[in-house]
């Protein structure tokens, strides 16, 4: 067998029950097959755990108010008080950092399930009707994707105004124009699929057959691109709050901490640059590894796209 | 016949009228300035300016009248002066208009003074004499008070308009200025110059180089207004138009060339200038910067010649450091913290700051120590007037912050623990808008009160909030303070002021604020002055926090740079005196 084709091969058999009778996947053993077989992205995959692990615990592990001033304690040092140090303010950086995990990673999830739902819809929509809808559809999404990203995200929310929710919807409509494409492709083969002719001579009508037999079938792709689509959704809100369109001070978001104000102060004070982009760095790294492993295990012909 | 005694002689030839009163005025005069010399105490003692040979102490009487000045003013340092070099400023907020009788922000007012001229000029050296407002001479060569209510003015002869359409250079005359206050106290409700020359009566021009203007009352702020910073003299060729925004012809040291949104504004220098000689700098760029943090990098970079700000956003170790690194900077440090004061301001028609409780439990709650604090340590409490200034109140006059006292207020106010107040502070990104917003936040979560904070784009926070809107709830940020009372408590807390913008209304309030304008005796108007502050305190329309201090380092080629104290960031800055020492090798 040729590399290629043996590498793919034992990709997928991560996921390959143990016993050709048995098809119900042990999931203990296929995360364990995945660290064995892969293992960059298990790292990455840990990164990201404990991202959203102490994103949903930093009530817990922060150890002072991110917002409590403290006029005594100016721009110190890391110390054992204070892990990461104090801004210009006297706040512990540590604590916002922690918080910022929280602050991007709802920022994320809401932007990712936005986009992911409009554009699996629009793409799943524009694939199984085709011709006039299709070709609709896809024009808008053409006009959405000839927009830089990151533009079309600040003039949204320059329009309505900085705050997490609209960062959040933001970035969802920026990202669901790929996305739909990515999706349509796969829904143009399965709908010739002789089991859908089935279907539908049972009467079974265009929604059924899209919710219950189209989708599941491009749900690998989805979770693949999805994940990839974590890290960028991070990216794009630090860029954001950076440039003053984030959720409104005081709210500690990472790409607000590195902001503009602070630049001239970073020169001395390291600490208020490092801990914040050491976090964006290494988390927007775990996705991408995790999201890659995955998607070589998933389905190796996405290589390349998403 | 024998000589005639004098008597007899004045019988006969008949005293003329014109005599009498030159006579009678002087008496008046002198007497008046023999009585305010008496009861002004330590004022009339205060050294002279060293700002211009004609300054004269504002909101006094002024001493007998002076014989005609010499044009340039006699500063003995611009002796040393060099011609030559480009000026750059990054100004954080873009002028919003080159008309200053309807538009005073920072930006707007740094522009347009390098362009026009006023008739007199406000001085100040904060290091000898902090907070007595100097007055010296500008188009107007020399001044004199006429009577209590009639002042003249000699102007300048050479003066000429910047010769660029439709103006195209004629000469300055006395029809200039009468046209300019009238446009002054006239009635657009655009003007924020309105409730300042209000009080004036009429404005003559018997010559083209004399004008004589009357007040309806005696008004004391008389001569601090003709000196202030937005009191411009403009052609009426061209304030009569829409370009008036846009552009800007006047008399004074630089010639406006062209302004690109956004960017930047340039000025070259007038070589026809009525002070000959002067300005020594051949170009002003006026560039917008927003962004502190570019600021910082251009001035590090060598682009700029001046740069500073004030804690917490400013930290002073950063300053220092940054002075450290570079070898050709000077610093400029403000010892007194009587700059812009950092403040809220409530809208007082609609709820919950309707309720003078409430707005009080600001005044009691917010933790002022802590302040200082954040604030660099430098700061001091704010009030109406600066501390600083001869007009200030001590910090015993202020309530200590009583935590407890402002749950009371609020509890009362129908605030409780179940039911807490939650407003919203809309801000600019400008004029420390979010540093003090944050703090103020803070400062008032043991109070029990929830502040989330609106930040809107800076033009549009200027016309809905700080001009008086009624779609705001409070604001905070750090306002620019005043050097005479009228100039500052007037027209922002009197019910018929054009700059009321917290709808505050008040008889008692009304009743001072009119009485202490037409106090020409120094002390009775502290005392006055006094009795306002402590009742807009208590009333608290506004809460006033603490003032900033500010630091500020310029290039040590940059000579001559004074930095005003009152009123700092929206003061004009006396470019046309400053000069680039020629580099080591040229």
């Amino acid at each position: 067998m040729a590399t290629a084709e043996r590498a793919a091969r034992d990709d997928r058999l991560v996921f390959a029950p143990d016993t050709p009778a048995t098809s119900i996947v042990s999931w203990p053993l296929a995360v364990a097959r995945f660290c064995r077989r892969k293992p960059l992205g298990a790292f990455g995959g840990a990164i990201t755990l404990v991202l959203i692990v102490m994103a949903i615990v930093h009530p817990w592990i922060a150890t002072h108010d991110p917002n409590a001033l403290n006029p005594n304690e100016v721009l110190h040092g890391i110390s054992g008080r204070h892990y990461f140090g104090t801004d210009n303010y006297g706040r512990d950086v540590y604590s916002r950092v922690v918080y910022g995990a929280w602050a991007s990673l709802e920022v994320s999830i809401i932007s990712v399930a936005i986009g992911t739902a409009i554009g699996t819809a629009i793409g799943v929509v524009s694939g199984y009707f085709g011709g006039a809808v299709d070709m609709v559809l896809q024009r808008v999404v053409d006009a959405a994707l000839a927009f830089p990203g990151l533009i079309l995200a600040i003039a949204l929310v320059g329009l309505v105004g900085p705050s997490v929710k609209n960062v959040s919807i933001a970035i969802g409509l920026v990202t669901f124009p790929s996305l739909s494409r990515i999706v349509r492709g796969p829904v143009l083969s399965i709908k010739e699929q002789p089991y859908l002719e089935a279907a539908r001579s049972t009467g079974a009508n265009s929604l059924r057959i899209m919710v219950r037999h189209i989708l599941p079938n491009i749900t690998a792709i989805i979770i693949v691109v999805v994940t990839a689509r974590f890290g960028t959704a991070i990216l794009v809100e630090s860029s954001l709050s950076f440039l003053g369109l984030g959720p409104p001070p005081p709210t500690a978001t990472w790409g607000s901490m590195l902001s503009g104000d602070a630049i001239y102060i970073m020169q001395t004070a390291w600490w208020l640059a490092f801990f914040p982009g050491a976090a964006i760095t290494l988390v927007v790294l775990g996705f991408n590894l995790f999201g890659d492993a995955l998607r070589d295990v998933l389905d190796p012909r996405l290589r390349g796209r998403a | 016949m024998a000589e005639d005694g004098y008597w007899t002689a004045l019988a006969r030839r008949g005293v003329r009228r014109r005599g009498f009163l030159t006579g009678g005025a002087a008496a008046l005069t002198a007497a008046m300035a023999a009585a305010a010399g008496c009861s002004s105490g330590n004022n009339s003692s205060k050294p002279a300016a060293t700002a211009g040979s004609n300054a004269r102490v504002a909101g006094t009487v002024a001493p007998a009248p002076p014989t005609a000045q010499a044009l340039a003013t006699a500063d003995p340092a611009l002796a040393n002066a060099k011609r030559g070099g480009t000026f750059n400023i990054d100004q954080p907020d873009e002028p919003i208009s080159l008309d200053n009788h309807r538009q005073e922000t920072p930006g707007s007012i740094q522009a347009a003074n390098l362009v026009y001229n006023h008739l007199l000029k406000r001085a100040e050296d904060f290091v000898a004499a902090p907070g007595i407002i100097y007055v010296s001479d500008e188009l107007a060569s020399g001044w004199e008070q006429v009577d209590k209510l009639t002042y003249r003015f000699s102007l300048v002869k050479n003066a000429k308009w910047h010769n660029t359409a439709p103006v195209n250079g004629r000469p300055f005359t006395a029809d200039d200025v009468k046209y300019s206050i009238d446009r002054m106290r006239g009635s657009d409700p655009e003007l924020r110059t309105r409730s300042a020359w209000a009080p004036v009566d009429k404005v003559e021009a018997p010559d083209p180089n004399t004008v004589v203007v009357t007040t309806k009352q005696p008004y004391a702020a008389f001569i601090a207004i003709a000196g202030h910073t937005w009191s411009i003299i403009m052609p009426h060729e061209l304030a009569d138009t829409p370009d008036v925004n846009r552009k800007a012809i006047g008399t004074g040291p630089f010639l406006f060339k062209d302004w690109q949104s956004g960017v930047a504004l340039h000025f070259d220098r007038n070589p026809e200038y009525f002070r000959s000689g002067q300005p020594f700098l051949d170009h002003v760029v006026m560039r917008v910067v927003p962004d502190l943090g570019a600021r910082t990098a251009n001035f590090r970079a060598g682009e700029t010649e001046i740069w500073g700000g004030s804690p917490p956003t400013i930290p002073f170790s950063t300053i220092d450091e940054i002075k450290n690194s570079l070898p050709d900077v000077n610093e400029i440090k403000r010892t007194g913290s009587n700059n812009s004061g950092t403040k809220a301001f409530f809208n007082t028609t609609a709820p919950p700051f309707n309720d003078k409780r409430v707005r009080q439990a600001f005044l009691y709650g917010a933790d002022y120590d802590s302040m200082i604090k954040i604030f660099g340590g430098l700061a001091q409490r704010a009030g109406p007037m600066p501390l600083a200034s001869v007009w200030g109140l001590k910090e015993s006059d202020f309530p200590k912050t009583d935590v407890a006292k402002a749950k009371a207020l609020l509890e009362a106010a129908g605030f409780t623990a179940d039911k807490p107040l939650r407003v919203k502070t809309t801000i600019s990104r400008q004029y420390s808008g979010p540093a003090v917003s944050q703090i103020l936040q803070q400062v008032m979560k043991p109070v029990g009160v929830t502040i989330d904070i609106d930040q809107i784009e800076d033009t549009a926070w200027i016309t809905q909030v700080y001009r008086g809107g009624q779609n705001y709830q409070m604001t905070s940020f750090g306002d620019w303070s005043w050097e005479d009372p009228d100039r500052g408590l007037y027209a922002y807390f009197h019910s018929d002021g054009n700059a009321n913008n917290t709808h505050y209304t008040s008889t008692q309030a009304d009743a001072l604020l009119e009485q202490q304008r037409g106090e020409f005796d120094l002390d009775a108007r502290k005392k006055i002055v006094r009795d306002l502050q402590l009742l807009l305190v208590d009333d608290a329309p506004n809460v006033w926090l603490v003032s900033t201090g500010t630091d500020e380092l310029a290039r040590k080629r940059f000579r001559n740079y004074k930095q005003m104290q009152m009123g700092n960031s929206n003061s004009y800055r006396e470019w046309e005196n400053c000069w680039f020492d020629p580099l080591p090798n040229s």
